[in-house]
């Protein structure tokens, strides 16, 4: 899969960047003191960075109407990179490697829903209607670059959370 | 005219008991007590409708008592829900997703 | 007696149909979304309920209500089915 590698959080965090910072050597080319200076500050950083915060309404929204796979997120990720390149089932397929009609039917899906726009040759360009599928894409990349785990999830246990989301709709006073 | 009263009724009461197993199904997934007095409200709201169509028009008032049982029952899964506090035996309120990424510590 | 059992019955339903909107304004789900109208259907029925038994007896407004009813719940079934299955 492309993208970062999964990141610890909070505690876990600080004993990854002490680890790497005193124990572990940097794989740069100045591993002296400056060397592990800069990158106990890059891993602070990261820590500092990083929000454990639930998803956004906005984002359990667009995941909640676009995404209902894991290979569709693969998919809007390689698209949105080159806002600029047309892209064709056949390509995105050569990148995801998962099947070429189900990706054929994911960019037939986004441009439906007004993510991509279809060319006359059968191409695909990243190019979002308004500012919230913008933004909503844009987001869900980034949150799946971080935090892939709650993504999936977020994904996968829909049903449940629709029944849930019914009975909850009948608390008078909603939990903030 | 009475025809089509006797269909529709017999279709809502068709619709009604179906929608009544997916309150019961969903109330055995999620154990929310919400689902048990739905179900129920929707299995007096698919007797009523029979009962108005069957009994003369003097008995009607019935028909109409059990549709007051079905809202009350609503009305009372609504009052009961926020009673206690949206705790339900297994239900979780929708702001309370684990952050299952703090739990994989991963060092390099 | 008749007129207040009317009435609890479609303030019941338009209380649900408001508070399943509100869930709905808030997550799109879905399943809010017919179940809302169904509960809007069963207020205007029980509405009309009132409408053909209080104020206008001499009218028969039994299959309208049952046909509105009967959309309500097919609704919802229809909800049900696509969101949850």
């Amino acid at each position: 899969m492309p993208g970062g590698s999964n990141r610890p959080h909070s505690r876990e965090l600080v004993i990854f960047t002490l680890w790497n910072s005193f124990v572990r050597q940097p794989r740069t080319p100045n591993s002296g003191i400056a060397g592990r200076a800069s990158w106990w500050l890059v891993c602070c950083i990261n820590a500092l960075t990083v929000s454990d915060a639930p998803l956004t309404p906005a984002l359990q929204q667009f995941i909640s109407r676009h995404i209902h796979s894991v290979e569709q997120i693969e998919i809007l990720s390689i698209v949105s990179a080159t806002p600029a390149k047309n892209w064709t089932a056949a390509e995105v397929f050569r990148v995801v490697q998962s099947s070429e009609r189900s990706v054929a039917e994911t960019l037939e899906a986004f441009c439906k829903a007004g993510l991509l726009i279809s060319e006359r040759s059968g191409a695909y360009q990243f190019a979002p209607k308004s500012t919230e599928l913008r933004q909503g894409a844009s987001d869900l990349v980034k949150a799946y670059r971080e935090r892939r785990v709650t993504i999936v999830e977020t994904i996968y246990k829909r049903p449940a959370d629709r029944i849930q989301h019914f009975a909850d709709a009948f608390k008078l006073r909603k939990e903030k | 005219m009475e025809m089509a009263k006797a269909m529709l009724a017999g279709a809502i009461m068709a619709v009604a008991w179906a929608i009544l197993v997916f309150f019961l199904r969903f109330w055995r997934k999620t154990g929310d007590r919400l689902f048990v007095f739905f179900a129920a409200a929707f299995l007096l709201l698919g007797i009523e409708r029979i009962i108005i169509v069957v009994l003369s028009s003097d008995h009607r008032s019935f028909g109409y008592l059990i549709r007051l049982f079905a809202f009350l029952l609503i009305l009372f899964a609504i009052l009961d829900k926020n009673r206690r506090g949206g705790k339900a035996a297994a239900g979780t309120s929708q702001s309370k997703a684990p952050d299952r990424d703090s739990k994989r510590p991963t060092l390099g | 007696m008749a007129q207040v059992v009317y009435v609890l019955c479609a303030l019941t339903s338009i209380g649900c149909a408001i508070l399943l909107f509100r869930q709905y304004q808030r997550t799109r789900g879905g399943l809010l979304f017919w179940s809302t109208w169904c509960f809007a259907c069963f207020a205007l029925t029980n509405v009309l309920l009132f409408v053909d038994l209080v104020v206008l007896p001499e009218t028969d407004l039994s299959v309208l209500r049952s046909s509105l009813t009967l959309g309500g719940m097919l609704m919802l079934l229809y909800g049900l089915i696509r969101e949850t299955t």
